[in-house]
C-alpha cells in the first residue's frame, strides 16, 4: 500500500473489520509509516480516554430513587427485606396502594409504642398520619391456646386460605389471629362451614364472636365479607380494610357491619 | 455477567412477572448503576440520566411484556434505557429554546480534575451528532459489539461500524494534532 490509509480505514483495522488481505496490507504500511502508525496510536487514545471519561454521582442517592419510583408505581413504601416477603408482596392498583398507605399509616398510629410504628416513623416521616381507623399491624406475640375450640380447619392451597364469610350478621365481631398449626382454623358458635382445599365458607353463623385463625407462616390468608376482603395476611403483616375494635394480646379484633360488605 | 447472575436475574425477572415488590427492588439495585452511566454518557446530564433511571424503572413491570427472554435481561434493559433517553433528547430537542438548567457542561469533570485533555475529548465528544454519539458511546465507552447496538437501536449492523467510524475521523479532525 502506497498511500496513506484514511481514518475509517484505521478504525476498522483497530475494530478488526478488514478483510485479511485488507489488513495485511494496512500493517505493511504501517510497519513504515510512522505517521500512520501515530495516527493509529491516536486513534486508540481517544477510544481509551473517551471510556475513561468521569461520570458524576446520581443526584439521587439509591434509596431515594426506589423510594420515588416505589411511589409512582403507587405502592409508594419501602420495606426491609425481613418484611417484605419476595413471594408475598405485590404491586397494588394506585387506588388500592393509595388506600392501604392510608391504612399503614393509621394502623402505626394506632400502636403506641410498637416497634412496627417506630419502624412505620422512619420511613413515612414526610407523611404527616391521618385518624384513619383502619390499618396494617405486624401480628403480636401470642400466647399458646390453652382452651378447647371446635370448629373447621383447612390446609393451605399453595400457602393461601382463605375464609368467606357472605352472611355473617352486622355487628360480628370477627377475631382474627396467628397460630401454629400448619391449618387454617375457624370457629366460634353455632357455625356451618364448608371446605375445600385452601377455602373455607362460613353459613348460618349465629354467635357474636368468630374466630379465624392463621398458620403463622401462612403466604396469604384472606378473610373476605361478601365481595371485599376485610382482612388479609401477607406474610407476618395484617392489613385490616375495616376498624378494628383492639388488639387483645391474642390477635385482632373487628366489628363487621353492611358497610363493609 | 456469570452464569449465576444470568439465572437470578431470569428467577428475579419472573418473580417481577409475577408482581414481587422485592423482585422489582433487586432488579433496580443491581442495574440501576450501569443504566444511569449509560444514560448520563447519552444525555450528558445528571437529571436527566436520573430520569431515565425513574422511567425505565418505573414502567418495567409492563415493559417486561415485550422482554421474551431468549437474550439477556441486562442487554434488554440497556436496549430499553438507550430508546428512553433518546426519547427524551427529541423531547429536549423539540423545545431546543428550552434551556437545561441542570445540563452538565461538557468535560466539566474532567476541567473540575484540572485534565484538560479528557475535557477537550468531552468538547468533541457534545459536537458529535446524535447517531454518531450514540453508537460511538455504545461501543467505544459502554462495549457494546456492533451486532448489540444495531439491537439497540433498531439499526444496521453495518450502519452502527459506519456511524462509529465517522464518529472517530470527527473526533480525531475535532481533537487537531499532526
Amino acid at each position: 500500500m502506497n498511500d496513506h490509509p484514511e481514518t475509517p480505514t484505521l478504525s476498522r483495522y483497530l475494530d478488526d473489520e478488514l478483510s485479511s488481505e485488507r489488513r495485511q496490507a494496512v500493517e505493511a504500511h504501517l510497519s513504515g509509516c510512522h505517521d500512520c502508525r501515530k495516527e493509529l496510536e491516536l486513534l486508540a487514545e481517544i477510544d481509551r480516554s473517551a471510556a475513561g471519561l468521569p461520570v458524576p454521582d446520581p443526584p439521587l442517592g439509591a434509596d431515594e430513587s426506589w423510594r420515588r419510583i416505589a411511589g409512582r408505581r403507587g405502592g409508594g413504601r419501602e420495606r426491609s427485606s425481613t418484611m417484605d416477603d419476595a413471594s408475598g408482596r405485590r404491586w397494588l392498583t394506585p387506588a388500592a396502594a393509595a388506600v392501604l398507605l392510608l391504612a399503614v399509616i393509621g394502623g402505626a398510629a394506632a400502636l403506641p409504642g410498637s416497634p412496627f410504628r417506630a419502624w412505620m416513623a422512619a420511613r413515612v416521616a414526610d407523611v404527616a398520619p391521618e385518624p384513619v381507623s383502619t390499618g396494617e399491624v405486624a401480628a403480636p406475640e401470642l400466647p399458646g391456646e390453652a382452651g378447647r375450640r371446635s370448629g373447621v380447619g383447612v390446609a393451605p392451597r399453595a400457602g393461601e386460605v382463605s375464609v368467606h364469610l357472605p352472611e355473617t350478621a352486622a355487628g360480628t365481631r370477627l377475631h382474627v389471629r396467628v397460630g401454629e398449626s400448619t391449618m387454617a382454623t375457624v370457629w366460634g358458635g353455632d357455625v356451618r362451614v364448608t371446605t375445600a382445599p385452601g377455602e373455607v365458607r362460613v353459613t348460618g353463623f349465629s354467635g357474636d364472636e368468630l374466630t379465624v385463625e392463621f398458620p403463622s407462616d401462612l403466604a396469604l390468608g384472606q378473610v373476605t365479607l361478601g365481595d371485599r376482603i376485610v382482612v388479609e395476611k401477607q406474610g407476618p403483616i395484617f392489613e385490616f380494610r375495616v376498624p378494628r375494635v383492639d388488639s387483645t394480646g391474642s390477635g385482632y379484633r373487628v366489628r363487621l357491619s353492611e358497610e363493609n360488605r | 455477567m456469570t452464569d449465576r447472575e444470568a439465572r437470578a436475574d431470569t428467577e428475579l425477572v419472573r418473580d417481577l412477572r409475577d408482581g414481587s415488590v422485592e423482585a422489582h427492588r433487586r432488579l433496580f439495585m443491581r442495574y440501576r448503576e450501569p443504566i444511569y452511566r449509560l444514560a448520563f454518557r447519552l444525555t450528558s446530564s445528571r437529571h436527566a440520566a436520573e430520569d431515565v433511571v425513574q422511567d425505565v424503572f418505573a414502567t418495567l413491570p409492563e415493559s417486561l411484556d415485550g422482554y421474551s427472554e431468549q437474550g439477556s435481561f441486562g442487554a434488554w434493559l440497556r436496549k430499553v434505557a438507550s430508546r428512553v433517553a433518546l426519547d427524551g433528547l427529541r423531547r429536549r430537542r423539540r423545545r431546543a429554546e428550552e434551556p437545561l438548567s441542570d445540563h452538565e457542561p461538557p468535560g466539566s469533570d474532567a476541567r473540575a480534575d484540572g485534565n484538560l485533555e479528557l475535557a477537550r475529548i468531552e468538547d468533541a465528544l457534545g459536537e458529535l451528532s446524535e447517531p454518531l454519539r450514540r453508537v460511538f458511546v455504545l461501543k467505544v465507552v459502554e462495549g457494546y459489539g456492533h451486532r448489540e447496538i444495531a439491537g439497540m437501536l433498531d439499526i444496521e449492523v453495518g450502519t452502527s461500524q459506519v456511524r462509529l467510524h465517522r464518529a472517530r475521523k470527527q473526533l480525531r479532525e475535532a481533537l487537531g494534532g499532526p
